[in-house]
């Protein structure tokens, strides 16, 4: 027998449709592999037993013929989702033993498709950080060269698509968290439109970019496991009423007369396959149009601004008074001080500074008044591109991923890092990486033409 | 004469204005769907949000909404069709995701006005600035262990309206006032059950002082939490005169945040300015803007209930009332309620006079002397209109009726069943009567002769005989007319 690891998402759920093995036999071979790759870290918390019983539970759904869009298809989860029963911890010490009574709505979405859930992966530790190596839980290895960081902060989702531990997983973006580790591991990776997902039992980062999204070998995969994940909730007021698009239909491979943007401030730095890419998606018969992105470097500072000061007031709830973890002292604001030292690591605390700052009486007209109107600027650059093009394309990070002693003192923050991936996040586009490192980004809703170009993207050798 | 405090130094006038924080009616709390009532076990009315879990949201709650607008209608104000939630942030135990949810910059009314009665009895009109819409916290319970603080968060998330007036008070009447006219307004609407004592109504007053005549503001005091009318009252009192004392020492005092205590008569220090929170306040990211359409806000206005001035001014002109007694009966939503009923007899109207008189003088004795709510009236109003019909149609006089009515308020029987039992009705048979007064007559000979040589006030004397014969029960008017009659057949 074949390893069933080493199948797509897409020929898995094929494989599954046509009986040629059950989802106990796939998700036993996955947890084989995650046994046999421990070492790479990719998972917070496994749910071997857990994932059995729902893939039992599939087994006999398929035979009585009533399979969900994902029946049996055993994925992971980034440990930002909270889990209903199962730990979730953020990768922060301060929610290590926090096990939520309630599902997110995504997560709980794709357990009625029928997936089944291997377990927990390892993030940067409230998803702030691009090589998940901020984790209380340790670092993750890229499976590609052990010593090199997975990208961040879906770094745990992404390798353990990318080592075949899973067959796709969610991740979340608020700064370029889905598209960064999947161009770091070369995988694919998606986030939809803010607003198309439900945030609701997602842990909060900055709530008015966070987004979750997914992590899968092809971006076919990526579609089969967004479309379920989509659509209104009520519990979200953020969420949109919008009706979910067919997105693996979508992919018909046919990109003529596509009018394909290519913002010339993303091509400072390009990658080895940047020129034949432009070359092939010609040849498929797409029209590629300059076009000008003026406030692009200035993106990543408000990224900073708005993501840090809305970081810091949701992140206060973590007090240790109710649940989590606490440290005693003698007086209330004692208590807080020694919970919060402990219970967050350094990386997090920088953050919560900063952005107390950001947000305090004087840092709110100096800073973060400024950066919400660049960030009007910003989507008006989007808003001006799209009058002329159908969707951007560019490289997603145009760097190797650096390796762990690197990242440690500091790689991440060098500029080439995430520059092309943030004004997007701003806008709320819905945006994908390719699995191979390149990506395009499209207009708000039209989340099917961004997964459609991406798939023909993929094409090329 | 206005509330001048004539000092050593000078004349002073004081300037105040008023926070109140009124909890909202509704069936859910203003952002999550558990419970919104006041009581239950400890932590038993509480959603997840409540108790500030990971990745739980807002999610706001239309009846809220509607109750704001409504009340913000009650205060003559302008609502805002687009308004904005913020989050206050600070750390307290009380507090389950360490921000309040409320709107600073975009509130959902804007200003509005409350005219209130001065201590002069002149109409003086109090500024409203605001009106917004805001989440409470829950309780901090620090008396039931020595080291330890217990947490209560059934109240967290309840909806709140804060209504901000202008400093336009100048007296602790004009406050008592303003707070009675805010409490009636809103019982009236049913936005808020207006109850100080289960803290559903709290007050926190702004007041400094001024040399009459002096342009500007000094210091300003905040004294946060007090929670009755009487108690704001005495806090501002107290308050006032601690100011101008320290004015007049030559001293000065910090710009602070004080505690009222109504056990020391005295207000305390709680927190100067210099170590004043910044409650870092900025758009909750949580909550889009709420906008609300000319239609929507319209449909709210046209289904309010009449307003207490609008009451007040259709019992003057329509049931023909004095000012005083259509103030009294409008007062207070229960009491016209009450007065209603009691005046409406399936298609008729009593005499509004009589009804009301009947309401505020035997009925609120009785409820005074009692302690009971008039809603909760052993005598309902129905039987109150009964009892009226019966005085009128002259089965019994005003004398049993009051009689009647004391036992009607201790059984809960209706005024019928105690005068058919007691064997109440009045006597109206003009045999019976005239045979009473005979009897009299033939007693009394010597006082007849009194009466004919001119000693007209002996009649009444007469009457009290025949009343007294007949144990209350004879008609007066009638007794009196046959009475008359009798005497000039002698």
């Amino acid at each position: 027998m074949t390893d069933l690891t080493n199948l797509t998402l897409s020929a898995t759920l094929k494989g599954l449709e046509n009986k040629e093995f059950s989802s106990v036999d796939v998700t036993k071979a996955y947890l084989q592999k995650m046994e046999d790759l421990r070492r790479l870290n990719a998972f917070i918390t496994e749910t071997p037993e857990h994932a059995l019983e729902m893939a039992k539970a599939s087994d006999e759904h398929r035979a009585k013929g009533i399979a969900g869009k994902l029946e049996g298809a055993p994925i992971a989860i980034k440990d930002m989702f909270c889990t209903k029963g199962i730990r979730t911890t953020a990768a922060s010490k301060i929610l290590s033993n926090f096990v939520p009574e309630f599902e997110a709505t995504t997560t709980e979405r794709l357990w009625q498709a029928g997936a089944v859930c291997l377990g927990k992966t390892n993030t940067d530790e409230f998803a702030m950080g691009s090589s998940t190596i901020t984790s209380y839980f340790g670092v993750t290895h890229n499976p590609h060269d052990e010593t090199r960081v997975p990208g961040g902060s879906s770094g745990g989702s992404a390798a353990a698509v990318a080592a075949h531990m899973c067959a796709a997983a969610t991740g979340t973006e608020t700064g370029g968290s889905i598209r960064h580790p999947a161009s770091f591991c070369q995988i694919s990776g998606f986030k939809p439109t803010y607003g198309r997902c439900s945030r609701y039992g997602v842990v909060a980062y900055a709530s008015s970019l966070d987004e979750p999204g997914v992590l899968a070998r092809t971006i076919e995969d990526c579609a089969h496991m967004i479309e379920p994940m989509m659509g209104y909730d009520p519990k979200d007021s953020t969420c949109s009423k919008r009706e979910v698009p067919d997105l693996v239909g979508a992919l018909d491979k046919n990109i003529k007369g596509m009018k394909i943007g290519i913002p010339k401030e993303y091509t400072e730095l390009v990658p080895d396959n940047w020129e034949p890419a432009l070359q092939f998606l010609k040849e498929q018969g797409a029209e590629l149009i300059d076009v000008d992105m003026p406030h692009t470097e200035e993106a990543g500072m408000v990224y900073y601004v708005i993501s840090q000061g809305e970081a810091t007031t949701n992140l206060a709830r973590y007090d240790g008074a109710r649940y989590g973890v606490r440290v005693e002292g003698k007086t209330l604001d004692e208590m807080y001080m020694n919970t919060r030292m402990e219970g967050f690591g350094q990386e997090v605390r920088n953050r919560m500074i900063l952005g107390t700052f950001f947000t305090s009486a004087k840092g709110y007209n100096d800073y973060f008044v400024p950066a919400q109107k660049m960030r009007s600027l910003i989507k008006q650059d989007f808003d001006k591109a799209f009058e002329k093009v159908d969707v951007l394309f560019s490289p997603a990070v145009p760097i190797k991923p650096f390796t762990i002693e690197e990242a440690k003192h500091g790689a991440a923050k060098g500029r080439f890092n995430d520059n092309y991936l943030m004004p997007s996040c701003l806008t709320g586009v819905p945006a994908g990486c390719a699995n191979n490192g390149l990506q395009v980004i499209g207009r708000m809703w039209d989340d099917a033409t961004v997964l459609k170009v991406l798939d023909v993207v993929e094409m090329m050798k | 004469m206005t509330y001048i405090i004539k000092g050593k130094t000078a004349d002073w006038e004081m300037i105040c204005g008023l926070e109140v924080h009124c909890e909202i009616l509704s069936n859910s709390k203003v952002f999550s769907g558990a419970s919104a009532e006041f009581g239950g076990l400890p932590n038993t009315h509480v959603a997840f949000l409540d108790c500030g879990m990971p990745g739980q949201l807002p999610v706001l709650n239309e009846k809220c909404v509607e109750q704001c607008i409504k009340t913000g209608f009650g205060l003559n104000a302008k609502i805002n069709k687009h308004s904005v939630f913020d989050r206050k942030n600070y750390f307290y135990g009380d507090l389950p995701t360490g921000y309040q949810i409320t709107q600073l910059f975009y509130p959902i009314v804007g200003e509005g006005y409350v005219d209130v009665t001065d201590e002069d009895g002149n109409i003086k009109r109090i500024g409203v600035e605001r009106l917004h819409l805001e989440q409470d916290a829950g309780k901090s319970i620090h008396d039931m262990h020595p080291t330890q603080s217990y947490l209560d968060f059934n109240r967290a998330g309840v909806g709140l309206m804060e209504i901000v007036s202008k400093p336009d008070i100048r007296s602790p009447e004009q406050a008592g006032d303003y707070l009675r006219k805010l409490r009636s307004m809103v019982r009236y609407l049913g936005t808020c059950d207006g109850n100080m004592d289960e803290g559903s109504m709290r007050c926190d007053i702004n007041v400094s002082v001024r040399p009459v005549g002096e342009e500007g503001f000094r210091h300003r005091v905040e004294i946060k939490n007090v929670n009755s009318v009487k108690f704001v009252m005495q806090a501002i009192d107290l308050e006032v005169h601690r100011q101008i004392n320290l004015y007049e020492q030559g001293l000065d005092f910090p710009q602070e945040t004080r505690l009222f205590d109504a056990v020391n008569m005295e207000t305390r220090a709680m927190r100067s300015k210099e170590n004043a929170l910044d409650y870092r306040y900025f758009p909750d990211p949580d909550l889009p803007p709420l906008n609300l359409t000319e239609e929507y806000i319209e449909n709210i206005r046209v289904n309010l209930p009449e307003m207490p001035e609008a009451k007040k001014k259709r019992y003057m002109e329509s049931l023909g009332l004095p000012e005083y007694d259509a103030r009294i009966l409008t007062s207070d939503k229960d009491t016209a309620i009450y007065f209603e009923r009691a005046l409406h007899g399936g298609a008729t109207q009593r005499d509004p006079k009589k009804v009301a008189n009947w309401v505020m003088g035997d009925l609120f004795a009785a409820l005074n002397r009692e302690y009971i709510a008039i809603e909760d009236s052993p005598v309902r109003p129905e039987d109150l209109g009964s009892l009226i019909d019966l005085i009128n149609d002259g089965k019994i006089s005003g004398k049993i009726a009051k009689e009647v009515f004391e036992d009607m308020f201790t059984t809960g029987k209706s005024a019928a069943a105690i005068v058919e039992e007691k064997g109440l009705k009045q006597v109206s048979d003009t045999g019976a009567i005239e045979k009473m007064i005979d009897e009299v007559i033939a007693a009394n000979m010597d006082k007849v002769a009194e009466i004919k040589a001119g000693k007209d006030k002996l009649k009444g004397w007469f009457v009290g005989q025949i009343m007294k014969a007949s144990q209350g029960k004879v008609n007066p008017g009638l007794a009196n007319q046959l009475l008359e009659k009798k005497l000039s057949e002698v």
